[in-house]
């Protein structure tokens, strides 16, 4: 998955990409891995962060869904895009 | 509700650049608007010395129309930094191996933007986001290192993904 949302500077938007493991394995919990920032060189804004992520739960993903924090609200021309890996033979 | 369609390809090989020759730049020119994404993966070293690499988009030389947070580890110390730069990775004599993602390359609506992730066995690896400070589309893009050369046997291959 990528996303570039905006980060308050006129065109400045963020990035970031995360990687979903064996999002369809039922037999451990799904884990992600993130790098992303954004960079508008305002306000000591600058970011840069790699992490991983826990969803405690064996269910395969069926949907996801990406939202800012509270009170916020993606604004027009963010760009969200899902990309598969297909998965090789057993 | 949409059905969920699996693209037949992700990555799609545009080109390859192999150096025969002591070299001081690499450009992929007249990339097509075609893409959504832009992915360069660069295999290369310097004849001698170190110098950072620089990224230039459209043949926009000044440095102040892009900036950078990145954050890096030498094995033994760590560190972060972030402001207007158009450097991207540090070249050593030892190959390395960097890879870089632009963002809605073809876009017009936005600044481009690009992850780097590099990985130099003798120095350091370092994880960065970029900011070229233009909507224009991408139309060329410049790899060089600064004040150095990169040694014969480079490779520099971007590939499209598609919109």
């Amino acid at each position: 998955m990528t996303a570039v949302g905006n980060t308050g500077v006129a065109g400045a938007f963020g990035l970031g990409i995360t990687d979903i493991f064996d999002a369809f394995d039922t037999s451990k919990n799904t884990t992600t891995r993130t790098l992303g920032g954004r960079n508008p060189v305002n306000n000591n804004e600058d970011r840069i962060a790699l992490s991983s992520g826990l969803w405690v739960n064996t269910d395969a993903i069926t949907s996801l869904r990406l939202s800012p924090e509270a009170g916020s609200l993606w604004l027009a021309n963010s760009r969200f895009s899902l990309y598969g890996i297909r998965k090789g033979a057993a | 509700m949409a059905v969920y369609d699996p693209p037949v390809a992700t990555y799609i090989p545009l080109q390859t650049i192999t150096l025969g020759a002591t070299t001081s730049s690499v450009t992929f020119a007249s990339i097509p608007q075609t893409y959504r994404d832009l992915i360069v993966v660069a295999q290369r070293r310097t004849v001698s010395g170190s110098n950072s690499e620089k990224v230039h988009l459209n043949g926009d030389t000044t440095g102040s129309n892009y900036s950078r947070v990145l954050m890096y580890g030498t094995g033994s110390s760590t560190g972060s930094t972030s402001g207007a730069n158009d450097s991207t990775a540090g070249i050593t004599t030892t190959i390395s191996q960097t890879v870089y993602q632009f963002m809605d390359a073809s876009a017009t609506d936005k600044h481009t933007t690009f992850l780097v992730r590099d990985n130099n066995t003798s120095s350091l690896v370092t994880a960065g986001t970029h900011r070229w400070a233009n909507t224009d589309a991408i139309t060329s893009i410049t790899l060089l290192v600064e004040s150095n050369s990169y040694a014969a046997g480079a490779t520099f291959s971007i590939y499209g993904i598609e919109a």
